[in-house]
């Protein structure tokens, strides 16, 4: 009877158990299952429209009027040349990446120096980052200004006459360059939160070893920080390959001089939705996937490369 | 002897220390000045360090009160203001129980949905804008605030992350207690957790708040009507015909963003300690 009684109050307890796993099933998947609905909806699915749009002809908004022409849009992506001028400015550009990384390296290092006033430095330098890529680009039109501009003013003092920064070919990657460097390698806030986990004992240890600052950067710090480093490093590449609000905005919606602010996001931009109606958004969406393709290998490479040569703990 | 060799190397820092702030202020200080000058001398021969006709408002009340272009900034100002807000708000909500969902709860598919979400992140979104205006077109959403609204909505994958690892550090203990209270984990999430994590949220608004404030492509490619223009766009698009009005032009850009700038400077111990925080999970 007791045992009876036993064994029904367990299998009723199991059963109640089953219910509430199988409730707290349920309930973690509704609750759980929005981000990757929206997921779902407004980055796969669209991701697969372009797939099958860029094998059709579509000079329309409305995917009724798609027309199928096979390979023919990655045909025209792989022999046009403004295609391949596209990637050339896009590289030109990514040549941001490389300054910026070294560029905040040194900054975090100063803001990470155990002075006075360092913390102060550290709030004024990230105030780039607050500002809006339109409110820096305006700001910087100004201050290259042909005629007025301040550094052409400068300049003048100097006896050098005036430089058109944004309208000569040669002059337009740098200036862009510049206020890339002046917004972008500002951000300096993952770097120096990096360099205040490297372990003090250590650098402490190499400067008793007699190393000079720039040997303890280098043997210390660097591969303390090497996983935020490769971090940041992939995230402002993936960012700086698919810019192009600030070239637009310098040269007021337009391909700039000799075609240089021509990025491939640009060019995507430009033939799916400025030119619909003649190029289309066929031939926009095969080159977003042959471009989002590249920039897939190239982070994976980058991937491949960081276990060579970032060091975890 | 020690000290004499330490004196000049913390010179050296703070020359470069004193460069660097004026690098930085230096744009900042030209846009100031150009914004108070009149259109006249913001055009004369030379960059004048100080406005010597005198200070001028003309631009801040052209931008503040006037269509310039068919644009006028502080409706923009409006338009991101209710068209963002929303959608970060709900957004927020949903990534927290997301969130919560991950770090406490146990379901048969939380492997297979975080992992898929975790792996979304390399994704260049480049792949998704050019169709993502087909689809909204389709969802009659083009030219409403819908397609910067909705999508929000269903939470940043982001945040998830963000919160699940704050999540993970309250103890098991306090959600077992709330479940012999009769509580589910709904009404858990709903009446402690979300209690619990106020100052996680806030952190999480105000980074998805400025990154709103100053998105620009986003509004370009989906919102082209010009009642419903953004801040950025409207700037952008502001004294198009007025381009050589550069004190108009550069008082647009001191009031979109002074706001920001302000909130920074006056809580930027907060801010800079949220964002350091949130980059470092990311990373």
């Amino acid at each position: 009877m007791e045992e009876k009684a036993r064994l029904f109050d367990g299998t009723k307890k199991r059963s109640g158990m089953a219910s509430m796993r199988r409730r707290e099933d349920i309930q973690g998947t509704l609750m759980s299952i929005l981000p990757f609905v929206g997921f779902l909806a407004f980055s796969l699915y669209p991701m697969l429209l372009s797939l099958v749009v860029s094998f059709h002809e579509l000079k329309s908004y409305d995917i009724s009027y798609m027309k199928w022409v096979g390979l023919e849009n990655y045909k025209f992506v792989f022999t046009n040349k403004w295609v391949n001028i596209s990637f050339k400015n896009t590289i030109a550009y990514c040549l941001s990446v490389p300054i910026n990384i070294v560029v905040s390296l040194f900054l975090a290092n100063i803001c990470s120096k155990p002075l006075k006033g360092t913390s102060f430095v550290a709030v004024i330098a990230y105030m780039p980052s607050v500002c809006s890529t339109v409110g820096v680009t305006l700001m910087w039109q100004w201050i290259f200004e042909p005629n007025y501009g301040v550094i052409n003013t400068i300049l003048g003092y100097l006896g050098v006459k005036p430089i058109n920064f944004m309208g000569d070919v040669d002059w337009f990657m740098p200036s862009v360059l510049t206020i890339s460097v002046w917004m972008k390698a500002t951000n300096i806030l993952q770097l120096q939160g990096a360099m205040a986990n490297v372990d003090q004992s250590l650098k402490e240890a190499a400067k008793i070893d007699g190393a000079n600052g720039f040997q303890i950067f280098y043997k210390v710090v660097l591969p303390g920080i090497s996983p935020t480093l490769f971090y940041v490093t992939i995230t402002w590449l993936v960012a700086a390959l698919q810019e192009m609000a600030i070239m637009q905005l310098i040269t007021n919606s337009g391909v700039g001089p000799g075609f240089k602010a021509m990025t491939v996001t640009y060019y995507i931009y430009r033939m799916g939705i400025q030119n619909n109606a003649i190029e289309g958004f066929g031939r926009a969406s095969a080159l977003s996937w042959i471009f989002a393709i590249v920039i897939m290998i190239i982070s994976k490479l980058l991937f491949k490369l960081s276990d060579k040569v970032v060091t975890y703990d | 002897m020690l000290n004499t060799k330490k004196k000049p190397k913390n010179i050296g820092s703070y020359i470069v220390m004193a460069l660097v702030v004026l690098v930085i202020v230096f744009p900042f200080y030209t846009l100031i000045m150009t914004s108070l000058m009149t259109e006249q001398e913001a055009n004369s021969a030379n960059f004048r360090w100080w406005p010597q006709m005198g200070f001028s408002l003309q631009g801040y009340h052209d931008v503040l009160f006037k269509e310039m272009g068919g644009v006028n900034i502080l409706s923009g100002f409006f338009n991101t203001l209710w068209i963002y807000i929303p959608g970060i708000l709900v957004g927020l909500y949903v990534s927290g129980m997301a969130a919560f969902a991950f770090a406490k709860m146990r379901f048969k598919i939380k492997g297979f949905i975080f992992s898929i979400l975790l792996s979304t992140m390399m994704l260049p979104n480049s792949m998704s804008t050019i169709a993502q205006v087909i689809l909204y077109d389709s969802l009659g959403w083009m030219n409403t605030p819908y397609p910067l609204m909705i999508p929000r909505m269903f939470g940043a994958i982001g945040s998830v992350f963000f919160m699940r690892q704050f999540y993970l550090t309250i103890p098991d203990d306090l959600i077992n207690a709330a479940k012999v209270d009769g509580l589910g984990f709904f009404g858990i999430y709903n009446h402690i957790i979300l209690k619990l994590s106020t100052n996680v949220m806030f952190a999480q608004f105000i980074l998805s708040f400025m990154s709103a404030y100053n998105d620009y492509l986003g509004p370009l490619l989906f919102c082209q009507s010009s009642n419903m223009y953004t801040l950025q766009v409207a700037l952008a698009f502001f004294a198009g015909p007025y381009a050589q009005n550069w004190p108009l032009r550069m008082a647009g850009v001191v009031v979109s963003m002074a706001p920001l700038l302000v909130f920074y400077i006056c809580s930027q111990k907060y801010i800079r300690k949220s964002l350091a925080l949130s980059a470092s999970i990311k990373g």
